[in-house]
């Protein structure tokens, strides 16, 4: 189960590269990229080596590890904290992480509505008990859309030096191909999956007849999940431990999504500012008249800051302008901005974040900046 | 108690706060002290007792030190040279005077908060991070500072540490083992279980109630027991051993220091203990076994680094997250959405042992992050300046410490490599050559989105792998990827700088606060306080609180009178009217300034020939040279060929326009290493913005002037005789590589107010090698000159060392120091060495009726926080306006002149009297003030050492 690396380490003839247990994460990885689940549990996770890889996976808002051992887990729990950098430029997504203790012959309801169940070397680790309990409560109970279990193939322990019986001394049992995949294809039939074999871990030419290293079965439920009768029936009660949980900043969290907002309104108003402050001296160098022409509206041209404004088209009306030592934007002109326009999306929802953060005219209608301020950050 | 009632009006030293605060203030140090005094405030400051009494202006006590003749040559052939200049009396406008711009005064504050302690490397987290997670694995890479000595050192500290017995009394001749003889007097600090300070007899000064940022760790366990681990046949991966260990459990329970041999557990196995493992690699049998080699103290100096790793997971357990070797709450940041800066709060934290026991040392600190990235930065200074785009980058990035967001590594920028994009590839450890693009994608599902960037380097630190692992020589880190933390150098003199500082401003109070809700919050997380009982560690409740001692005042002496400071030791109003000890009349001088600036001139020369009077100085005319305008080459050369024809200037007095480095390097190479004569540059740009204070300003200038001629301002008694104060500092440079600068200055006369100084530039880990001698041999030689007789006492204030550097101290400085003594003919001075650390993490507060406050100025701590190994103290000379004030610590490692606790803590807080850049007390003594300005201005502007002509004269102020 977390042993791996070492299997693979000392073969000495079979080394694979990248490393099996690499090739098995990145299977996952890529299954994720195909499917695009939301909710993934990793069940036997380990050190939460995977869950720490999926983490980075976009489309998951909810991780889940599940592992009989709690010290293991926790060893290496904290790398699934989010980052420091991570507040810095929350995510998108909402994403929680949860590390659960306990037994995959257990229901528990905190496994209840997920999309992808990973079983990685997990079964072979299993007692008969608990290995007969086990299909009821993953496709039974759990029931998630996917379900991928991989378990070392037998055919292949003889290319693998040093080994006798089984892979690691925790092993309870190791299949060969025709075991698994009865035992698959009976657990889909009873639970309404498909099922599909394949496998990491490439045999050596001539010997291609023992198939892969490791094999993994991908089971599809069939149908989708009716309707929240099938769980409504579900027990309720608890009975994992939970022993980690982290809950990562996202943009779907008002106060996040609201500094980001503010962020970007003020920086934007700046680089406008800066644009209109700069066509005013150039302008005012040129003719160089009297001073009341500071105070007069002043529009700029385009070219002043179409860099920043791209193609947006402003009208006369609702464009930024000096008076006296303040310069006024209006916030129209703000929204109209992809990223304003993208984290708000409605002008109202752009009003509501930024009332009371960001300074405002009279009528809330501009961003109000001091031109003084400007003066002394050059 | 001691000083109510000589408490002065307000009205001065917010004169004083006013011009430091601005980015050029006249005295260019009076602007670098003040804010690094505090750890920034919260509300005002506390209101001054009102009233003052004035201290004895007896005239008689003036100090035997005549002026030195006052030469008057001639004017004729400069003013002949060239054009007068008209002085009329008008109303000053708003001046401000300046030597240089001090922004770096203020900014070096924020990143010290920001940043305590040097950079934090990659190799320093990585040795945290990897002791971190796994459970009973010691941090066997331990820091030095952060240890108080490595396993089996213990010996060696004891040889040179506090004298615990009374063979260390002897009196060391010179070598790498000197030893601290037990002052006879009752200052010394003595081990545990110290009566208060206050209750033995001859201890001057009041006692006072203080409350210490530590807290007390009690130890629950009896014992530690330490076990040795054996594998036979012999395991040689670190790792296995690690996983071999743990399969024994069962027998070792689940609380296990391990670091591959030693093995530490807070229970007593039965003995022998054998177990048996399985090689998994071979099927080989192995037989292990445990075999207990001692009982330790729960406090033992072994047990500190496992305690310190068991204290970072308690922090983890409250959800701090760990950037670099500090704590931070990013969840808690305020935001400065203007700057797009955010500050966190955090905490430093270690266990650490010291006299009183173990305690846990906390500070609640900040640190300043950009919310953009990297890139972004870039894109923003590519706007600004479209031109020297690659060379502003370089000038801001490099030196910086960046974060990245992928992993929370913390790396220094030394470079910045425009060659290389994103698109480039490098190669894994497995071989495969990968694209930075591809890589951060495969491991990271981050996608590049600038394709066209440079790329960051970041070069480790040569340091030896404890398994012979052959480290990467450079990391290259994708700009986008990498945010900066710090403030931005270029804002650094903005209204910035004063918004982050007041985001971070802590009075004693909510410092207090906040290491109070920490030990809440500790105690309030069952799994928390579980994971320190584990080794039977419990926390006190509150911080730890104790007594402290405040010294006597000192009395401050100038030509005709001598006076006792006002509370906050500032003394402004007394130097800027009445005569200093002795001035040097400015016959001779020059005034350089672009045509523009005229009036200007007029106003500041007006200015000075009124202030001067008071201050006992005489300023004639000066010989102005009238730029056309104000570039580089027209001040060069204006000032290279008046300079080259004249020979008489005493000094040259600069108006430049704005505060630019560039400008301002060239003059002072110029007048400190082309054709060397003492020099002032005074930044117009700043004075204009201050009404009505000209005066004042022009007054510090004046003083400064003085200073830079070769003047005297002020001095405090000196009871030791025949004694040299010697003041060493280190400059190094921000990009790696370049040479680090050592500032050398030594006293000259017994009353310590001549300097004699000296510059050693040395490569990047050298050996200071035989400039120190030199340096030294020449101090000594000049002495003999002035006195005609060597000094009996040396006395070393040694600035910039780390408490891993210490030992270099020790054995390589010292012995060098002392070598040079055969230079003279029986000569055997005895010396005292102290180590000067500003940066460090203890600070005091007052306790007075449940209120806290800074403690007054002198306030002394020598025992409880002090170090079980060294003997040392905390003293806080300054007086701070805002914040908590972080006392310095002094280490005494060498005192072969008997001088007692007690009599260097008093030389010490009179020697933080004598920095004549700021009228007050400053943090440390002024010898290492002088060297700590003279390696700067030679590192960061002449990057030569100084004329020798120069070195009688405080130059550098």
């Amino acid at each position: 189960m977390d042993k791996n690396f070492q299997e693979e380490q000392f073969t000495g003839i079979m080394k694979f590269t990248p490393p099996l247990y690499k090739q098995r994460y990145q299977f996952i990885k890529d299954l994720v990229g195909k499917y695009k689940p939301k909710k993934v549990a990793d069940l036997g996770c380990a050190d939460c080596t995977l869950l720490w890889m999926l983490k980075f996976c976009s489309c998951i808002e909810v991780l889940a590890g599940l592992d009989i051992c709690a010290s293991v887990m926790k060893e290496k729990m904290h790398r699934l904290s989010p980052l420091p950098v991570d507040y810095l430029q929350p995510a998108e997504r909402s994403l929680t992480v949860t590390l659960h203790h306990g037994s995959v012959a257990h229901k528990d309801p905190c496994m209840l509505g997920f999309d992808l169940v990973t079983c990685i070397e997990l079964i072979e680790h299993l007692e008969e008990s608990e290995l007969k309990k086990f299909p009821e409560v993953v496709f039974g109970f759990m029931a998630p859309s996917i379900v991928v279990i991989s378990t070392p193939n037998s055919e292949f322990n003889p290319l693998l030096p040093g080994v006798t019986l089984f892979r690691h001394p925790d092993h309870k049992f190791e299949w060969n191909r025709a075991q698994f995949q009865s035992w698959a294809l009976e657990t889909a039939r009873c639970y309404d999956y498909s099922v599909e074999f394949t496998g990491v871990g490439h045999p050596p030419t001539g010997m291609e007849n023992v198939g892969f290293c490791t094999q993994i079965g991908v089971f599809v439920r069939k149908y989708p999940q009716t309707s929240e009768s099938a769980q409504s029936e579900k027990p309720t009660e608890a009975v994992y431990k939970t022993v980690f949980k982290a809950v990562y900043p996202s943009l779907k969290d008002e106060k996040y999504l609201q500094n980001a907002v503010v962020s970007e309104v003020i920086f934007r108003a700046q680089i406008i500012k800066r644009s209109l402050l700069d066509c005013l001296m150039s302008e005012h160098e040129e003719y160089n008249d009297d001073p009341t022409e500071r105070k007069s509206k002043f529009q700029p041209s385009m070219n002043c800051f179409s860099e920043d404004l791209g193609k947006l088209v402003v009208e006369k009306s609702m464009g930024p302008f000096v008076d006296g030592n303040m310069v006024y934007i209006p916030l129209k002109t703000i929204f109209s901005f992809p990223k304003v326009n993208r984290l708000c999306g409605t002008f109202e929802k752009l009003c509501k974040l930024i009332a009371g953060k960001v300074t405002l005219s009279s009528d809330g209608s501009a961003v109000m900046l001091n031109t003084e301020h400007e003066n002394e950050e050059n | 108690m001691r000083r109510r009632g000589w408490a002065e009006p307000r009205l001065r030293s917010e004169a004083l706060a006013a011009c430091s605060a601005r980015r050029a203030a006249a005295f260019d140090g009076a602007a670098m002290e003040p804010p690094r005094p505090f750890r920034l405030p919260g509300p005002g400051p506390a209101p001054a007792p009102p009233g003052r009494l004035r201290g004895f202006p007896t005239r008689a006590q003036r100090l035997p030190q005549p002026g030195p003749p006052e030469p008057r040559p001639s004017l004729a052939p400069l003013s002949t040279l060239l054009c007068g200049l008209g002085l009329g009396e008008r109303p000053c406008p708003s001046l401000e005077a300046g030597d240089w711009p001090l922004g770096r005064g203020t900014t070096s504050a924020v990143e010290a908060l920001a940043w305590p302690g040097p950079a934090v490397e990659d190799d320093d987290d990585k040795g945290a991070a990897a002791a971190l997670p796994t459970r009973g694995r010691i941090l066997l890479r331990g820091r030095g500072d952060v240890l108080p000595g490595p396993p089996g050192r213990d010996a060696a500290v004891l040889s040179h540490g506090k004298p615990h017995t009374a063979a260390a009394r002897a009196l060391c001749p010179p070598g790498p083992r000197p030893s601290l003889p037990p002052a006879p007097t009752p200052g010394t600090p003595p081990a545990v279980g110290r009566p208060a300070p206050g209750t033995k007899p001859a201890a001057k000064g009041t006692t006072l109630a203080v409350g210490l940022n530590s807290v007390k760790i009690h130890c629950q366990n009896e014992a530690v027991y330490q076990y040795h681990v054996t594998f036979s046949p012999e395991v040689e991966c670190r790792s296995v051993r690690f996983a071999m260990l743990k399969e024994h459990r069962a027998v070792t329970g689940d609380v296990t220091a391990f670091d591959g041999s030693i093995l530490y557990l807070p229970i007593l196995l039965p003995q022998p203990v054998s177990l048996k493992a399985q090689r998994r690699s071979d099927g080989e049998e192995i037989a292990i076994t445990i075999q207990l080699t001692k009982v330790l103290e729960p406090s033992s100096d072994l047990c500190i680094p496992f305690y310190n790793v068991v204290f970072r997971r308690v922090m983890r357990i409250l959800d701090m997250k760990l950037v670099g070797r500090n704590f931070f709450e990013p969840a808690q940041a305020s935001i400065l959405q203007h700057y797009r800066l955010q500050i966190w709060p955090g905490y430093s934290v270690s266990i650490r042992k010291k006299d009183g026991g173990l305690f846990l040392l906390v500070d609640a600190i900040h640190k300043v992050i950009r919310s953009d990235s990297v890139l972004n930065f870039m894109h923003t200074i590519y706007k600004q300046s479209l031109s020297s785009f690659q060379d502003e980058c370089t000038k801001q990035l490099v030196g910086n410490v960046v974060i990245t967001r992928y992993n929370n590594r913390t790396y220094r920028i030394d470079d910045i490599d425009w060659n290389k994009t994103p698109r480039d590839s490098f190669t894994l450890a497995s071989g495969e050559e990968i694209t930075f693009v591809d890589y951060y994608s495969k491991a990271y599902g981050i996608t590049i989105r600038e394709l066209d960037q440079p790329l960051l380097i970041h070069r480790p630190r040569e340091k030896q792998m404890p398994d012979g692992k052959r480290r990467l020589d450079m990391v290259l880190l994708v700009p986008e990827l990498t945010f900066m933390t710090g403030v931005p150098e270029m804002k650094k003199d903005s209204r910035m700088v004063k918004d982050v500082m007041r985001e971070m401003l802590q009075s004693p109070r909510q410092h207090y606060e906040r290491l109070t809700s920490l030990l809440r919050r500790i105690k309030d997380s069952p799994e928390a306080s579980e994971e320190l009982m584990r080794w039977g560690l419990s926390l006190d409740r509150d911080i730890h609180r104790t007594q402290g001692r405040v010294l006597p005042m000192e009395r401050i002496n100038l030509r005709h009178s001598s006076f006792i400071p006002a509370e906050d030791l500032s003394w402004n109003k007394e130097v800027t009217r009445e005569a200093s000890i002795s001035t040097i009349a400015m016959n001779y001088w020059l005034l350089v300034y672009p045509k523009r600036l005229q009036d200007l001139a007029k106003d500041l020369v007006a200015a000075m020939e009124s202030v001067c009077g008071p201050i006992g100085m005489h300023v004639s005319r000066p010989a102005v040279v009238e730029l056309k305008d104000d570039r580089i080459e027209t001040y060069a050369k204006s000032i290279r060929s008046v300079l080259g024809s004249e020979d008489k200037v005493q000094l040259l007095v600069c108006i430049i326009s704005t505060s630019r480095e560039d400008l301002y390097g060239a003059i002072k190479k110029l007048c400190c290493v082309q054709s060397p004569v003492p020099s002032q540059v005074i930044n117009a740009q700043s004075l204009t913005g201050q009404l009505g204070k000209m005066r004042s300003v022009v007054q510090k200038v004046l003083l400064q002037m003085n200073c830079k001629l070769g003047g005297e301002l002020w001095g405090v008694d000196i009871p030791l005789k025949q004694l040299m104060v010697i003041g060493m500092d280190v400059y190094h440079c921000r990009s790696k590589g370049m040479r680090s600068v050592i500032g050398f200055v030594a006293s000259m006369n017994h009353v310590l107010t001549k300097w004699y100084s000296r510059v050693v530039f040395q490569m990047p880990h050298q050996e200071i090698a035989d400039s120190l001698r030199l340096c030294l041999a020449d101090a000594l030689q000049h002495f003999h000159e002035m006195n005609h007789c060597l000094p009996k006492k040396i006395v070393v204030y040694r600035d910039g060392v780390s408490d891993s550097q210490l030992d270099t101290v020790l054995k390589y400085e010292i012995p060098q120091m002392q070598k040079c003594f055969n230079t003279f003919e029986n000569y055997q001075p005895s010396m005292v060495v102290m180590v000067v650390q500003k940066q460090i993490s203890t600070n005091f507060y007052t306790l007075t009726a449940e209120q806290f406050v800074s403690p007054p100025p002198g306030t002394v701590i020598d025992h409880t926080v002090t170090s079980s190994d060294w003997q040392d103290f905390f003293l806080l000379a300054h007086h701070s306006r805002q914040g908590c004030s972080i006392p310095t610590r002094y280490i005494c490692v060498l005192n072969t002149a008997n001088l007692s606790c007690e009599h260097l803590q008093r030389l010490t807080f009179k020697l933080c009297h004598l920095y004549w850049n700021w009228p007050g007390t400053v943090r440390v003594p002024a010898p290492c003030k002088y060297a700590h300005k003279l390696a700067f201005l030679s590192g960061q502007v002449l990057h030569h050492e100084p004329s020798a002509q120069l070195c009688d004269k405080l130059f550098f102020l």
